[in-house]
């Protein structure tokens, strides 16, 4: 027979128990089963491959984020954001006409851009662009890496840098951006092709 | 525990002489031994030991099973990783289950608390993983110990408010969670640590060395983002206060650690205040609701400390250590920045002297080293930045210490003759 207090830790525990599997539970539904269909977009991607005790390899990806600004655009968005670092904004993007992503405009937390695509983004800063340099907007977009296994990590960063020096749009992070800004990312090609089958493909036999 | 265990066994081999040369009668020798035997036979093994070792040996299993997944992690589909993801949670949830429905003792409790807790951080993980969603180390532990926090209590689990208390640290992880977060995560484990601070609770010492992180991670994430004299002397005089209450209570110095901390904090927080005028420039509120944060922490220090003030019986050192929470306001009534030095210069001679006859008047040698500490510490900090000649210098010092080498002997003497 349980006791009153092993009756109460009980039902407590069933709540935070329940409490606990709420948001890993709400955020893979979330990413399954969204209500609008996300949009998949394309980034140009650079990257390399650093190493975590824990979590082994994995590349790091520099997407540029960055938006081009008049000087009273400058001065408005300055105003709009008087701490740009740990603030919350939204950075819409669009796709250009090469069919890559980029973003045009960056919108504070409490206004939602409404019919467009959007990802939630905490760290940007601006630059006054002194002399012929125009001011500019840099924002850290918040998919940044992009897991895999360690053995093939090192090949990865190396194929990454050789492709992404020759070739411009060599290198590009797919991600699927849902209706409420959050974003999962679908995969990394090489040339059109994912990095994965590339570095676990057989080598081709080479004519005598 | 080992000495009274070598007393026994060196009464035991004993015995035998005892009884031969009549010191004790047979019948007392019999009993005698047999309490011996008994309490040798009895003696329980060291739990604490056994209880870190386990946790230890607990964790490196879990860590060599997240790192072979780790390893194969590539082999598996998107479903089945979310799968594995979720294998420590279903343990979890049966361990804790076993131990609510089965009655079970501390130790069942313990490993539930600490597994659900970090099965729950895991899934959180592991879902961001397989997704390649990027978040913030500061975002992620803020979840992680708000859902870690109920298992604290449900289980009265002392291993999990370790944990908890070393894990805020990492909300300060750049960017760094917001103040706010910051004030309510030491806020809510606050209950936890004064049940386990009791005089019934067999953790009492340990919550004490918890109590000085949880203490310190408040003053570094809520109490530096405003006014820094007010909150740091505030924790600092609190401390001392709380630290003295349990020194009267006859608490050796490694089971009264807030007397040495917070000296030691009190020491190097008023060097500051005496050397540098940016100390009482008041910091801009930069982060959203720092200014609550800073508020809340400070009034919920300043009110602790009006809880431990001795009002039965305030000597000079309890009302130097009183001055030491007040002096900081004086910065709300417009004294400006270098006045503001200038009376902590002061307040640290003397505040020094005071326990250093304290000590001399009273006997106690750490309360005259500590007024000592204090007076030196105030003279290296001026040797440094007073722009006094050579000679002049000089013959200051060798007035100090001679007064201070007179001072010493007569304090020895005194005690010598209170001795014999």
């Amino acid at each position: 027979m349980l006791t009153k207090p092993n009756i109460l830790r009980l039902i407590f525990f069933i709540f935070a128990f329940a409490a606990a599997l709420y948001y890993p539970v709400r955020e893979v539904l979330a990413f399954e089963r969204p209500a609008v269909p996300p949009v998949e977009m394309r980034f140009r991607a650079r990257g390399y491959d650093p190493y975590d005790p824990m979590r082994g390899h994995y590349i790091n990806l520099n997407i540029d984020g960055s938006i081009k600004l008049s000087r009273g655009e400058y001065e408005r968005q300055v105003e709009l954001f008087p701490r740009s670092r740990r603030s919350k904004a939204f950075a819409v993007l669009e796709t250009d006409q090469e069919g890559f992503a980029r973003v045009t405009g960056l919108l504070p937390a409490d206004r939602r851009p409404e019919g467009k695509v959007f990802v939630k983004v905490d760290d940007f800063w601006f630059n006054k662009g002194y002399g012929k340099h125009a001011p500019y907007c840099n924002i850290r977009m918040p998919f940044n890496r992009y897991f895999i296994n360690e053995k093939l990590a090192q090949d990865a960063e190396a194929l990454l840098r050789n492709v992404t020096r020759s070739k411009k749009n060599a290198a590009v992070l797919v991600v699927d951006i849902y209706a409420d800004g959050r974003y999962a990312v679908k995969g990394l090609l090489i040339g059109g092709k994912p990095i994965r089958e590339l570095l676990t493909a057989p080598p081709k036999e080479t004519k005598k | 525990m080992g000495n009274n265990k070598e007393g026994l066994r060196w009464l035991l081999a004993e015995l035998p002489t005892l009884k031969q040369q009549g010191v004790v009668d047979d019948n007392a020798a019999e009993a005698l031994a047999k309490y011996c035997n008994d309490e040798l036979a009895l003696k329980a093994p060291p739990r604490k030991f056994i209880y870190t070792l386990f946790y230890i040996g607990a964790g490196m299993i879990a860590a060599g099973i997240v790192l072979f997944f780790n390893y194969n992690w590539d082999c598996f589909t998107k479903y089945q990783r979310l799968g594995i993801s979720a294998i420590p949670m279903a343990a979890a949830l049966i361990s804790a289950l076993w131990t609510i429905l089965g009655q079970k003792g501390q130790l069942w409790r313990e490993f539930s608390a600490v597994l659900t807790a970090v099965a729950s951080a895991t899934l959180i993980a592991m879902v961001s993983q397989i997704y390649h969603v990027h978040g913030e180390l500061c975002d992620f532990m803020t979840l992680s110990l708000a859902l870690a926090l109920p298992f604290i209590y449900i289980f009265n689990s002392i291993a999990l408010t370790t944990l908890y208390t070393f894990g805020l640290f990492l909300l300060l992880w750049y960017p760094g969670a917001p103040p706010l977060y910051c004030f309510c995560g030491v806020l809510a484990i606050q209950p936890m640590l004064h049940i386990q601070l009791g005089r019934d609770s067999e953790n009492r010492v340990w919550a004490r060395y918890l109590m000085i992180f949880a203490a310190l991670f408040g003053i570094i994430g809520c109490g530096s983002r405003g006014y820094l004299p007010l909150s740091f002397f505030a924790l600092a005089g609190t401390m001392l206060y709380a630290g003295w209450a349990l020194s009267e209570r006859h608490e050796s110095y490694l089971r009264n650690p807030w007397l040495g901390a917070s000296f030691i904090f009190m020491l190097v927080c008023l060097a500051i205040a005496s050397s540098n005028v940016r100390f009482f420039e008041p910091k801009s509120f930069d982060q959203p609701h720092g200014e609550w944060a800073y508020w809340l922490f400070t009034g919920v220090v300043l009110a602790t400390n009006v809880r431990w003030f001795p009002k039965s019986r305030l000597d000079a050192k309890r009302f130097c250590t009183g001055l030491l929470v007040l002096l900081p306001l004086l910065h709300y009534c417009h004294v400006d920045a270098p006045l503001m030095k200038l009376i902590f210069n002061v307040y640290m001679g003397v505040y020094g002297g005071v326990l250093m006859l304290d000590g001399f008047r009273r006997g106690r040698l750490m309360t005259y080293n500590g007024g000592v500490a204090m007076v030196l510490l105030l003279i290296v900090c001026r040797f440094f930045d007073a722009e006094l000649g050579l000679l002049t210098r000089s013959i200051a010092f060798l007035a100090i210490g001679i007064v201070l080498i007179a001072a010493n002997f007569v304090f020895f003497r005194k005690r010598f003759q209170e001795v014999r």
